[in-house]
């Protein structure tokens, strides 16, 4: 089957009709999903096709997290779209206490996607604007998935479905214009696993969503200064593929997590104490975390551009981590800090 | 109710009272590790309910669910292995009493965290709803329940999808300890809350088994299509948790001991019963391989007195689990 150049959208979408077309026991329910532009465009135009699978909601955030979930116990498989992370607060208790637990106390496996936008977008402030993958990976339980590129976002949505457990597939709306050369076909991406997105010998980076984008921008200033990173792309916050982190680590000596969260009690304290606990003797240099400040994401353009890290916090930590100088234009372009990206990630990936 | 009816309804509601008194006299000599609620006196609503309903029809409980579970027709056996925290129990220990579930009757699963289960019914009811239009789905909960925001949500979300669904509120007058003017104003009323919600809606005496099987019964094509709530007024005779009676903290004004006696629900089918002549009758019409030599109520006790010690000795000779890691996941 031949490819597409497809959005990020684009292929939550895809991934979204090809799967209902194969089971009719997939349906999508969430505010404005009918929407001609619904889901962010993810969802848009599917209720034509699928009339009475496509559910608009009253803004009842809770119940419908637990109606997703008593459907699922019966058979069905819901897809519940959330358009900023924090509508699924409001179903908290239903997705940490009753789907998370439902296998382990009754063997009732839960099979629903909850999918939620993430991050930032200029504008959108300190409620609309969270990352919370540390909340949710800390559930056991839950499977947690943070799709980076529109390829894996098709892949790893198509296995979401799939799967038979509660899976949060947290969407970062920063990357919801980038394009990507994606298979038309049905295929599924490991949710599991990571991705080594880049071999390299001398530093491991794990990044996910918009900071995995923002990791591979710097490469080719890295290369240039003798750093050879291999970049992963974490994929899933819950599990995390240690072995694949391990391997690299033992390899490269060096180790920088990057997310877009908050820091503290964020996904680099976390890898990084598995680290240090697990192959201590093989670091050659002190970890490096990368989060964004603890503090809640303000509105102001004056004052989020501080708020997220960005390719120049990556080129000025790994600077300090290789004792170097290293020449990068630290001037941040103001459409680059605050305007989502439309660009073609396909020759990014292959630096 | 027929007499027939009325016979087996005391059958079901002295079964689940002599259950949990044992397991009261039990609780402490033999170290049951399981948070626990009794649903003593409340015996007839869990009863009045499930004799309306086949075993394909699917219900939902909460933390105080021993009742329900078993008028579903839940084994016996595997709610005490549960409670002594064995891997024959219904969630082969990881649960305890607050997490009961028989699948093969149709009790899908007990919880908790108050109106938590209710939109998971609501769900469960609207894939049937897509499925099995003949079956029910039930779910049962308390008048502290009707607090949260959740149980607003869902019934909303049940009449606007016209899911069918059965709501069951038994309002015993307390949350734990805290009386209705502690959670609501004087001006708060229930039955409007449900009907200006969409669903309808109707109160019974919960202490009065005919009554609720008849409500139930009246109500059961309704059900197909649209949900239905009933409040079932009764007395929690014991403690909010625990093997106690707690009359002597003196929150108990409306229900003192000698008005839940008196309102008792099997004392008063009882009396009933012995009214109409039917202290003496063939038991085989209630459980006919089980009862057909014995003659009369006294009778069913000790039969139920030796279910439950099997049920016991059952738990005993079981073994405990010992992965702690297994089911985190669905394969």
């Amino acid at each position: 089957m031949p490819n597409s150049i497809l959005t990020y959208t684009q292929s939550i979408k895809e991934a979204t009709y090809q799967c209902m077309e194969q089971d009719e026991s997939i349906f999508v329910i969430g505010l404005g999903v009918t929407y001609p532009n619904g889901g962010d465009g993810t969802t848009g135009g599917l209720v034509e096709s699928y009339p009475n699978r496509v559910l608009d909601m009253p803004c009842s955030e809770g119940a419908a997290t637990g109606i997703c979930i008593g459907s699922a116990l019966m058979g069905m498989r819901p897809i519940l779209v959330h358009g900023r992370v924090e509508f699924a607060l409001l179903g908290f208790d239903q997705i940490v206490t009753q789907a998370a637990k439902w296998n382990y106390l009754f063997r009732s496996s839960v099979p629903i996607v909850i999918r939620a936008s993430i991050g930032r977008r200029w504008g959108d402030g300190p409620q609309h604007t969270q990352v919370l993958h540390s909340v949710f990976g800390h559930i056991p339980g839950l499977k947690v998935v943070i799709p980076s590129t529109p390829r894996s976002a098709k892949g790893l949505l198509i296995s979401s479905i799939l799967d038979n457990n509660p899976v949060i597939f947290l969407e970062h709306r920063w990357l919801y214009n980038i394009s990507e050369t994606v298979p038309n076909s049905l295929y599924t991406q490991d949710i599991h696993l990571c991705q080594i997105v880049r071999y390299g010998s001398n530093l491991t980076i794990v990044a996910n969503s918009d900071t995995l984008i923002d990791t591979l921008r710097c490469v080719p200033t890295l290369v240039q200064y003798g750093i050879e990173p291999e970049v992963i792309d974490l994929v899933s916050v819950n599990p995390i593929d240690y072995n694949t982190i391990i391997s690299s680590v033992k390899k490269t000596g060096r180790i920088l997590v990057i997310d877009t969260g908050t820091k503290t009690y964020g996904l680099g304290s976390e890898i990084i104490s598995h680290i240090c606990e697990n192959i201590w003797d093989s670091l050659l240099s002190p970890p490096v975390n990368v989060g964004s400040k603890d503090c809640p994401c303000p509105t102001s353009t004056a004052l989020s551009e501080h708020y997220y890290p960005t390719d120049v916090t990556i080129i000025t930590e790994i600077s300090r981590m290789f004792k170097i100088d290293i020449d990068y234009n630290k001037c941040q372009d103001f459409h680059k800090m605050h305007m989502p990206s439309n660009e073609n990630i396909d020759g990014l990936l292959k630096l | 109710m027929d007499k027939q009816t009325m016979l087996q309804a005391y059958y079901q509601m002295i079964r689940i009272r002599l259950v949990e008194e044992r397991l009261v006299k039990i609780y402490l000599e033999r170290n049951i590790r399981s948070f626990i609620h009794f649903c003593i006196g409340q015996e007839a609503i869990a009863v009045g309910v499930c004799m309306n309903l086949s075993p394909s029809d699917i219900m939902f409980g909460n933390f105080r669910s021993h009742g329900h579970y078993l008028a579903k027709g839940g084994s016996l056996k595997r709610m005490i292995a549960e409670l002594f925290g064995k891997s024959t129990g219904c969630c082969g220990g990881r649960g305890g009493s607050m997490h009961l579930i028989d699948k093969s009757v149709g009790f899908m699963g007990s919880v908790p965290i108050l109106a938590s289960i209710i939109p998971i019914a609501v769900g469960a009811g609207f894939s049937l709803k897509r499925q099995d239009k003949s079956r029910r789905c039930v779910v049962f909960l308390g008048d502290g329940a009707c607090g949260e925001g959740i149980f607003h949500e869902s019934i909303n979300f049940a009449a606007q999808l016209s899911i069918p669904i059965l709501f069951i509120i038994e309002n015993n007058l307390y949350s734990v300890m805290s009386n209705r003017d502690s959670r609501h104003s004087p001006n708060y009323d229930m039955g409007k809350v449900a009907t200006g919600l969409g669903a309808t809606y109707m109160k019974v005496n919960g202490n009065d088994v005919t009554e609720v099987y008849s409500t139930m019964q009246s109500n059961l094509l309704n059900i197909v299509n649209h949900p239905v709530v009933i409040e079932c007024t009764t007395f929690r005779h014991m403690a909010h948790s625990g093997p106690i009676f707690d009359d002597s903290i003196g929150y108990r004004i409306q229900d003192n001991w000698e008005t839940r006696i008196h309102h008792c629900p099997i004392r008063q089918l009882k009396e009933k019963i012995i009214e109409t002549s039917m202290d003496t009758f063939n038991i085989s019409e209630i459980e006919p391989a089980m009862f057909r030599e014995i003659d009369n109520l006294k009778e069913i006790e000790v039969r139920i007195q030796r279910e439950i010690s099997d049920a016991i000795q059952f738990a005993d000779e079981s073994p405990y689990p010992s992965e702690i890691m297994e089911n985190v996941y669905a394969q």
